[in-house]
């Protein structure tokens, strides 16, 4: 156990000291907290807005509509008696027109938020005009209730309601945050692991090292090293997200997305949280398994294919198949263990899939994890010490 | 006994790499693997560390079998040089030396001892990508003895090396060997197995040809080298009994005889022609030995 914490410790710190890793962990982190003040960073740019002082020029009654309506759309334009910046003037009130003029032009949306509330005013002029009671016109501004239904696709012929289906854009931008980082970090941390499994053996450094430890405990001690080294820089992301989050005033932006929390957010956010580590572990593992077959370094790419390809194909299947989840291909696929810590939580986020198959998904990782290890650790052990140039070779050599 | 190698092969796929060797080495001797390349010297070493599985026989160090759980006691370096490239002299030498159970405090003290005495203190903080490959060499032999290991073994420690940097390490190996390990070495450097080893196995394509006390084996073989320097002809001594050849050089003579009885009906016979100014009995040449084993020259 000395022997391993003693690998271990080294390619921890060397790892956690790495240059590499404080830059990728600083600039995702950066990358949040702009995200999540981006409406005041948008301000900054669009600072116009706040000060146009609009004269108006009509009568009372007019106003007694038109100001409120513009108030609640644009909190950017001030209403004043004189000394406006620009002028808007009642050309004829049946039907409603008018003329805007200028000291120098105003931005878009305070020329659409002023032309939205001249129409509301000109709808409550029209329904005036109609001498309509208070109850007819709140009538009018009712909204019609209607029901959207679509087919049960159970052969009962019945309809269910189509917004139940509706996907929640927060856990929406959960999952996709958890499925980007999982690839992001798969690809840095098996293309670092294979490097450095295989740079220890072409130095040929490993051939002391294996004489006072063995090789598997020195592997297994390598690849948690790494792995532990991800899941700190995933805790080091998920924390700097929610102290970015802690810190910003997010209401307005979650307004504007529409993001709000429901009933499948907790459970989306610990599933996709226990999937992104286990599909660290496996994909690192594979990784650790492929990177020992590797003695020249030239070698590396090719051996690493595998990985690239698989986690390639798990994670477009993840980005793309928002709209066929509930398809029997995708409910294959997660199944699959390359698959399943890509596929399970879209399941989870557009089925609500409940928690068995997610538990199989995680007994499925767990086993293939285990298997992977004692693999890497038995193919480690047979070619630690072998010069064979490809990875055929070396497999030929393995199976003697 | 310390080590005892009994009946080892092994053989990988058609070829057999090492071919029944049976070797005793005594604790605290310098023990001297000699053998040309593929004569299956690294896989016998590897063998020894459990770095690889003999195909039969036994390997036993104090009657045990050997195993992780001795490996504190015993140093390697490698034939295959390498360190880490990217690690500092220090970080690399004391990870290898935790690994072989020392303390860092313990390791460090030993670390700066070795630095000194290889004469390279300044490299302790350099990346070991930054050393010469000389001063790497250095490095390497110190990661594997810096835990003053009983049982040290040394893959062509010389190897690559300029004479003054040779010398310096020789001298560390007596060093080691004086305070009590137990030493065991290969090179094809006939002249530093004379030196260093008290004993010697001599290797040929996996094939154990000779091993035991070199003065004992150069004893047993029989053979003895005459030289002779004198004005007088003395062509007539290749035909007297027990002559195997004879070779002139102008006044000097090079004879070989199959056993040192030979020698004085040879010196009686030139001291009666007149005065020579040297008559000198030689052992035969490790050299000697193994041409007449294998029925070659070395290598």
């Amino acid at each position: 156990m000395n022997k391993f914490m003693t690998t271990f410790n080294l390619t921890f710190f060397s790892k956690l000291k790495a240059k590499s890793f404080l830059v990728t962990t600083l600039i995702i982190i950066a990358g949040m907290f702009i995200a999540f003040n981006l409406d005041k960073i948008i301000g900054l740019f669009d600072s116009e807005d706040d000060a146009l002082m609009l004269q108006v020029d009509a009568d009372e009654s007019f106003l007694s509509v038109f100001e409120p309506t513009l108030q609640s759309y644009d909190e950017t334009i001030e209403l004043v008696e004189a000394d406006g910046n620009a002028t808007l003037e009642v050309v004829n009130t049946e039907p409603l027109e008018a003329e805007m003029r200028m000291d120098e032009e105003i931005s878009t949306s305070q020329e659409q938020n002023i032309q939205l509330a001249l129409n509301e005013t000109n709808r409550a002029y029209v329904l005036q005009s109609l001498e309509l009671s208070q109850e007819e016109i709140a009538q009018v501004y009712e909204e019609v209730p209607v029901e959207f239904l679509v087919a049960a696709g159970d052969d009962s012929g019945e309809f269910e309601a189509a917004g139940a289906d509706d996907t929640n854009v927060l856990n929406m931008i959960i999952f996709y945050f958890s499925v980007i980082l999982m690839f992001i970090i798969i690809l840095n941390y098996a293309s670092q692991i294979a490097t450095e499994i295989a740079n220890e053996k072409s130095s040929r450094v490993i051939e002391m090292i294996v004489s006072s430890i063995r090789p598997t405990q020195h592997l297994m001690a390598k690849v948690f090293a790494m792995i532990s080294v991800s899941v700190i820089q995933v805790g080091l992301i998920t924390a700097g997200g929610l102290i970015a989050f802690y810190f910003s005033d997010t209401t307005a932006l979650l307004e504007q997305f529409g993001l709000e929390t429901n009933d499948q957010t907790l459970k989306i956010v610990i599933y996709c949280i226990i999937y992104v580590i286990l599909g660290l572990i496996l994909y690192l593992s594979v990784a650790a398994m492929l990177g020992s077959f590797i003695n020249r370094m030239e070698d590396l790419q090719q051996g690493l294919m595998p990985v690239t390809f698989l986690s390639m194909i798990g994670y477009f299947i993840a980005l793309g198949g928002m709209s066929f989840a509930d398809n029997i291909a995708v409910t294959i696929t997660s199944y699959f263990p390359f698959f399943t810590p890509f596929v399970m939580p879209l399941r989870l986020l557009v089925n609500d899939t409940g928690h068995t198959p997610m538990l199989i998904g995680i007994a499925i990782m767990t086993a293939t994890i285990i298997i992977t290890l004692l693999l890497a650790g038995f193919v480690y052990k047979r070619s630690v010490l072998s010069t064979e140039s490809g990875i055929i070779k070396n497999l030929k050599r393995i199976r003697k | 006994m310390t080590l005892e190698i009994t009946n080892i092969t092994k053989v990988f796929g058609e070829q057999t790499a090492v071919d029944s060797i049976n070797i005793n080495v005594p604790a605290g001797s310098m023990y001297g693997f000699l053998g040309g390349n593929g004569a299956g010297k690294t896989t016998t070493f590897r063998m020894i560390l459990k770095l690889l599985t003999p195909t039969s026989g036994t390997i036993l160090y104090n009657n045990e079998t050997i195993g992780y759980h001795m490996t504190n006691k015993i140093g390697y370096l490698p034939e295959e040089r390498g360190l880490h490239p990217k690690l500092k002299v220090s970080e690399q030498v004391l990870y290898l030396a935790e690994l072989k159970g020392m303390s860092k405090k313990e390791a460090n003290k030993a670390l700066d001892y070795w630095l000194e005495r290889f004469k390279v203190t300044e490299n302790k903080f350099k990346k070991i990508e930054k050393l010469s490959k000389g001063n790497q060499q250095k490095i390497q032999l110190i990661a594997s003895i810096i835990h003053n290991p009983e049982l040290i073994i040394l893959d062509e420690p010389f190897s690559g090396l300029d004479p003054i940097n040779v010398e310096m390490l020789k001298d560390a190996v007596k060093e080691l060997n004086a305070q009590g390990s137990t030493i065991i070495f290969s090179t094809h450097r006939m002249e530093h197995v004379e030196e260093l080893c008290e004993e010697l196995c001599i290797l040929d394509r996996g094939k154990q040809i000779v091993s035991g006390n070199i003065d004992q084996i150069k004893k047993d073989f029989g053979q003895k080298e005459i030289i002779i320097e004198g004005e007088h002809d003395i062509s007539f001594v290749k035909d007297m009994p027990g002559v195997l050849e004879m070779k002139q050089i102008r006044n000097k003579s090079v004879i070989k005889i199959a056993e040192e009885k030979y020698a004085e009906d040879i010196y009686n016979r030139i001291t009666d022609i007149g005065y020579f100014k040297r008559f000198q009995v030689n052992e035969p040449s490790l050299n000697d030995i193994f041409i007449a084993k294998v029925g070659r020259d070395y290598e």
